[in-house]
């Protein structure tokens, strides 16, 4: 069985007014990972993103799913987006119906189930995002970390294989981001692919298993967060900065980088020096 | 414009049958439109603003505020009937004027009262379960959605232009006000595009089909939620035949 979920095979994309957004990009996204795509503004992160749930055709190139090239027929769109699901940056964008329940059901309607596994599958939904006490309520009066979770939601009762989230956390406070990737981490423990569209270089280094960065329309690295965090140069290139920890340890001569804060303490702990600071 | 301040969520006819709330009203304004009686027009009126103010829980000014740009356009409309211009071109008004520009009034007022009561305990995909029932064309459910969803972006969009442009001092010099609301025009109005086209996509990414069927939460009707219709129907039935 292929580990490639989704592959880019020579993908460009021009938009009508002649900006090249992407230009001959080749990608295959790994099954079941973790996936950070990083670049700065303009880079065709977004793009990227909407081209795998065939929002956008490619002006050249051809990407497959399960190995099978995409088709842009409405059946085939239909059997597409079924299993690629996107959350948009924006939460206003996504939120149609006048309450939240009615949110979360519009995409399992629309998938053709009965009505009592509508039924049950919102009220699940509901539960596992501890939305129940919201659901009456009109998306729109909600707080924009709500907001965003009811968007989640919606994307997530419809059960795709590939979640694409475009900035998941951008404008959350640090509690409602850490819900939102409490909800994605638990999608990938089930098997999911989940690829999240960032700025935030620390959050990729220490989430992601693979990283993807983008710079003026081109994918100019790929791989593991330590192979792609090695390259300074090329994160720089990208208008990107080098994770905390990994700047750090850097400049403390430490090789083999830690993946996040803890595993950073215990490290340092090791050193007579920063035991003895650490324990004060 | 005003709905979505008056829609909290939690009027009193919020179980009611989606079906019956529609009959209710339907009957309300056949009766409203058969009628010649400005007696019972005001009477209706009357009655559905009371049932406005009780069944939405909203506060009278909000109500009040909901009422005053329908009846700034009828007062205008009306005065339009009751002035009229003889054959040498001068103003008059007539007896017949008068009573055919009450009539109309006290009428239009009368719907207008009934219209909100259903408006204010439906929301959106209520109206659109109930359009598929009437079996309408799926074409025109999507653009009464979109034009839906369009007013609210509208609305937002305009209130979140205006405080920036008022943030840069515009609006403050009668001079340049007329350029300040230009580009505010122009802006909201690409936006507004923008962000439909957005929504458009968005909905196309969670497979949707032209169709915008929500579920609903199952809802317990009970006998208590059956009673505005169930005694204001006869009732208007009744005053229909005898006023």
């Amino acid at each position: 069985m292929s580990n490639t979920i989704i592959a880019l095979k020579n993908i460009s994309y021009k938009y009508k007014n002649n900006t090249i957004a992407l230009n001959n990009v080749n990608l295959n996204i790994p099954l079941g990972k973790r996936i950070a795509l990083l670049g700065g503004n303009g880079a065709g992160k977004s793009t990227l993103m909407m081209l795998l749930n065939g929002i956008l055709k490619p002006t050249s190139g051809c990407l497959e799913y399960q190995n099978i090239p995409y088709s842009y027929k409405k059946k085939s769109l239909f059997e597409l987006r079924k299993n690629v699901g996107i959350l948009f940056h924006e939460p206003d964008l996504q939120l149609i119906a006048p309450t939240v329940f009615e949110e979360i059901s519009f995409g399992l309607i629309n998938l053709g189930y009965n009505n009592a596994t509508v039924l049950s599958k919102v009220n699940e939904t509901l539960i596992s995002f501890n939305l129940s006490d919201l659901s009456h309520k009109s998306p729109h009066q909600l707080s924009s970390g709500q907001k965003k979770r009811v968007c989640l939601a919606a994307i997530l009762a419809m059960e795709p294989n590939v979640i694409v989230c475009d900035e998941p956390t951008s404008s959350l406070d640090p509690h409602n981001s850490d819900i939102i990737f409490d909800a994605l981490n638990k999608l990938n423990s089930m098997g999911k692919t989940i690829i999240i569209s960032t700025h935030d270089v620390n959050q990729a280094y220490e989430w992601a298993d693979f990283v993807v960065v983008m710079n003026k329309g081109e994918i100019i690295i790929s791989g593991t967060p330590e192979q792609v965090f090695n390259n300074n140069d090329i994160i720089k290139q990208a208008g990107l900065k080098l994770p905390v920890i990994v700047d750090l340890c850097n400049s403390l001569g430490i090789n083999n980088h830690p993946k996040n804060i803890n595993e950073l303490k215990n490290q340092l702990a090791f050193v007579p020096d920063f035991k003895t600071e650490l324990t004060h | 414009m005003i709905i979505p301040e008056v829609y909290n969520h939690n009027h009193k006819m919020e179980n009611t049958p989606i079906v019956l709330k529609a009959l209710f009203a339907a009957l309300a304004i056949i009766l409203a439109f058969a009628s010649k009686s400005v007696v019972y027009h005001c009477g209706l009126f009357l009655l559905f603003f009371v049932l406005n103010k009780i069944i939405t829980r909203v506060k009278i000014f909000v109500l009040v505020k909901l009422y005053a740009l329908p009846l700034l356009f009828l007062l205008l409309s009306t005065v339009t009937i009751v002035i009229n211009i003889n054959s040498n071109f001068k103003f008059h008004v007539s007896q017949q004027s008068i009573q055919t520009g009450v009539e109309v009034f006290c009428k239009s007022i009368a719907i207008i009262s009934i219209v909100y009561l259903w408006m204010a305990t439906n929301t959106i995909s209520e109206i659109t379960l109930l359009m598929h029932k009437m079996r309408v064309p799926g074409f025109i459910i999507e653009i009464f959605v979109l034009t839906y969803k369009f007013i609210n972006a509208l609305i937002s969009i305009t209130q979140l232009m205006v405080i920036a442009q008022r943030c840069r001092l515009a609006y403050s010099f009668t001079k340049r006000n007329n350029r300040a609301a230009s580009y505010l025009f122009a802006g909201v109005f690409v936006k507004s595009m923008i962000m439909v086209n957005q929504t458009t996509i968005a909905m196309n990414s969670r497979l949707c089909n032209n169709s915008f069927v929500f579920m609903q939460e199952p809802k317990n009707s009970d006998g208590k939620s059956l009673l505005v219709p169930i005694i204001v129907s006869p009732l208007l039935v009744i005053l229909f035949f005898v006023i």
